[in-house]
């Protein structure tokens, strides 16, 4: 990290945040101690696998964590406010203004009886003291900003009748037009064909560009990251295993995990025989002590399996939680 | 080369009456599936990939065309001969939580085929067999009695595989069978299948929305649009040079896991799927497509053989 990006001031600091799950009488922590910093102006990605506690750790930020969940210890701060400390009005008063999220599947976030011009209307007037009038304009303007053709047609269209990426348009549309300061994007073209999904990048990194918004990208897409961010977290199992510039990780990965997943995905340009990373991510109900990649990695040795590493600066801001830190090199998977 | 044909896909059409008028789901479709060799089938959601690849299991029946499979007619099959035709073709499915029926143990799930078609008369020989699928595919012959869900997606798309391999058919057609996977799991039943491929000498129908692994499994690939097939050609040409403007489209807009290859202003591919109830004139693609012009509006392109391969375009890419 050069010394000018150093300065540039921090938005948002997630600090030591452990979130549980209370099931059954079990106390079960999705999110354990994970420290994310995101800057003014950046896009940081968490990338993981399912069950690695990437999207609690973004609902945990935007207070939309289930009935049986709660953050249990740690700060959340949104520049000089601890979200962790706000009532749920107060969360929602700040989070409305500063934060937007946009989530995979936008059927379910839109309401399937309400034209999608006046879903987008009513968010805008629930921020800003204008006339009904004024916000539609608004909402024309944004529609165009965000790609949607014939944007005063599809104002008065329902969600049902607009295909999947209009639909996530409309979504990042309405995320957009407060501009907030934070765009937390819970994997946003998954459910997208891919020549779709290229479309909403493009917009995402444009609107990025032009509006300064810094975004936290969600995702377990390995592609999505490197077309996209300008640091990564890599989560396993509740912890955040890498932290790195993207041009950094992709080049020298240091954690066993972050180098298996490499070695394990299909590349377009290459046929070379797929790393296979042994086992499966452990259940919530069953962390393994010590490094909870221990049991599935092929350096492990009997202190990775007693003694939880830490998250260790390796240099230029690299930090990798591991006894041994590799190279792409320096390790063996099956396949 | 010569090779075999497995399989002579000849005109296919499915149509599909709805209440918004007919879905034209597969609009004529020739190809071949040569023995041994992994076809993939790629296109984004409603090309009509996974539609013919029920039809060519004879699953749903065509509209029109003609299918032969192991130098027989499947289209003009009566039950009891489609019945026989059938061992010889299996499906893997994309979903391995609704693919597989709760209340049967997996030992049960994967002699199923076994005991449909009688091929033991001794139960401890059915049993045998099972186990020792279950231990070709990674899952411990031991757990024969376990029920599906105590299983992972990835054991289940396992047990899945073991299923389709026990009456040792010539054709497994795999419906996204590793879409719904993470990719460390993804990586292990790919491989997986690669190597069941060269075990038994399998020939594959992959059906698939992700190129990187269609690139990793197929040798040949067929892309289709909206109902059509817009190249068929092998892997390693297809990917290095793609004919077909919709192909090349398709390879630059998936995401590549390096940055390095981040290109900020790429070209991208403009508008959205057609409606396959009322699909373009001439060339379907002609709406999307950059380099459109006059004729490809109103003339329909032909299959041609191209670069060792076929395409169909007016004006196929240098």
């Amino acid at each position: 990290m050069s010394q000018q990006e150093k300065d540039i001031p921090v938005l948002l600091h997630i600090d030591n945040l452990k979130t549980v799950i209370k099931s059954k009488g079990e106390k079960l922590v999705p999110v354990d101690g994970v420290e994310i910093a995101i800057r003014e102006k950046e896009t940081v990605g968490i990338v993981g696998e399912s069950g690695c506690g990437k999207s609690m750790t973004a609902m945990s930020v935007m207070g939309l964590l289930p009935g049986n969940a709660y953050i249990e210890d740690g700060q959340i701060m949104l520049k000089d406010t601890d979200l962790t400390k706000l009532t749920q009005k107060e969360l929602r008063k700040v989070t409305g203004d500063k934060i937007s999220i946009i989530f995979q599947e936008p059927m379910t976030s839109l309401n399937p009886v309400v034209k999608v011009g006046k879903q987008v209307r009513e968010a805008i007037l629930l921020h800003e003291k204008i006339s009904k009038g004024e916000a539609a304009q608004r909402v024309i303007n944004i529609f165009r900003q965000v790609g949607i053709p014939e944007p005063e047609r599809r104002y008065h269209a329902y969600p049902h009748q607009l295909s999947g990426g209009l639909r996530q348009r409309v979504m990042i549309g309405m995320a957009m037009v407060c501009n907030p300061d934070l765009l937390i994007a819970d994997e946003p073209t998954t459910a997208l064909d891919v020549t779709i999904e290229a479309q909403i990048l493009h917009l995402m990194r444009r609107l990025q560009k032009e509006k300064g918004t810094s975004i936290l990208m969600i995702t377990h897409n390995l592609g999505v990251v490197a077309e996209l961010c300008d640091r990564v977290y890599v989560m396993y199992a509740g912890k955040v295993v890498e932290e790195s510039e993207v041009y950094e990780l992709f080049r020298n990965p240091m954690h066993p995990y972050s180098i298996g997943l490499l070695g394990a995905l299909p590349k377009i340009d290459s046929k070379q025989r797929l790393d296979s990373i042994e086992g499966m991510v452990p259940s919530l109900k069953d962390m393994p002590s010590g490094c909870r990649f221990a049991p599935r990695c092929p350096m492990a040795s009997e202190r990775c399996k007693s003694e939880e590493p830490p998250l260790t600066d390796m240099g230029n801001g690299h930090k990798v939680r591991c006894f041994t830190p590799c190279s792409k090199e320096g390790i063996r998977y099956g396949s | 080369m010569d090779r075999e044909i497995l399989m002579q896909v000849k005109g296919i059409v499915k149509e599909f009456k709805t209440g918004g008028g007919i879905v034209h789901a597969v609009s004529g479709v020739d190809l071949n599936i040569y023995t041994g060799e992994t076809l993939a089938l790629v296109g984004e959601s409603g090309c009509g990939k996974s539609t013919l690849g029920k039809v060519l299991m004879r699953l749903i029946p065509s509209t029109a065309g003609e299918i032969l499979f192991d130098g027989e007619n499947l289209s003009g099959m009566n039950k009891a001969q489609l019945r026989e035709a059938r061992k010889k073709m299996q499906l893997i499915f994309q979903d391995p939580y609704a693919s597989l029926d709760p209340r049967m143990n997996v030992g049960k799930i994967i002699s199923e085929p076994l005991r449909a078609y009688k091929v033991y008369k001794n139960k401890d020989e059915e049993e045998e067999r099972v186990r020792a699928l279950m231990d070709r595919v990674g899952i411990r012959p031991e757990f024969y009695n376990r029920y599906p869900h105590q299983f992972s997606g990835g054991q289940r798309q396992r047990v899945g595989i073991a299923r389709a391999l026990a009456l040792n058919p010539k054709l497994i057609v795999c419906d996204e069978p590793v879409s719904a996977l993470d990719v460390s799991i993804q990586a292990q039943i790919l491989n997986l299948l690669h190597d069941l491929q060269d075990e038994f000498g399998l020939t594959y129908l992959f059906i698939s929305h992700d190129l990187g692994v269609v690139r990793y499994i197929s040798s040949r690939v067929c892309v289709m649009f909206l109902g059509r097939v817009c190249e068929i050609r092998d892997t390693e040409t297809l990917y290095s040079r793609p004919l077909h403007p919709y192909t090349k489209f398709l390879l630059e807009s998936t995401p590549q896991p390096n940055p390095e290859r981040r290109k900020e202003d790429k070209e991208l591919l403009s508008g959205e799927i057609p409606s396959p109830i009322n699909p373009p004139s001439g060339c379907r693609f002609h709406p999307r497509c950059p380099y459109a012009q006059e004729i490809c509006k109103q003339e329909q392109p032909g299959l041609k053989p191209c670069d060792g391969g076929m395409c169909a375009c007016h004006f196929p890419l240098e």
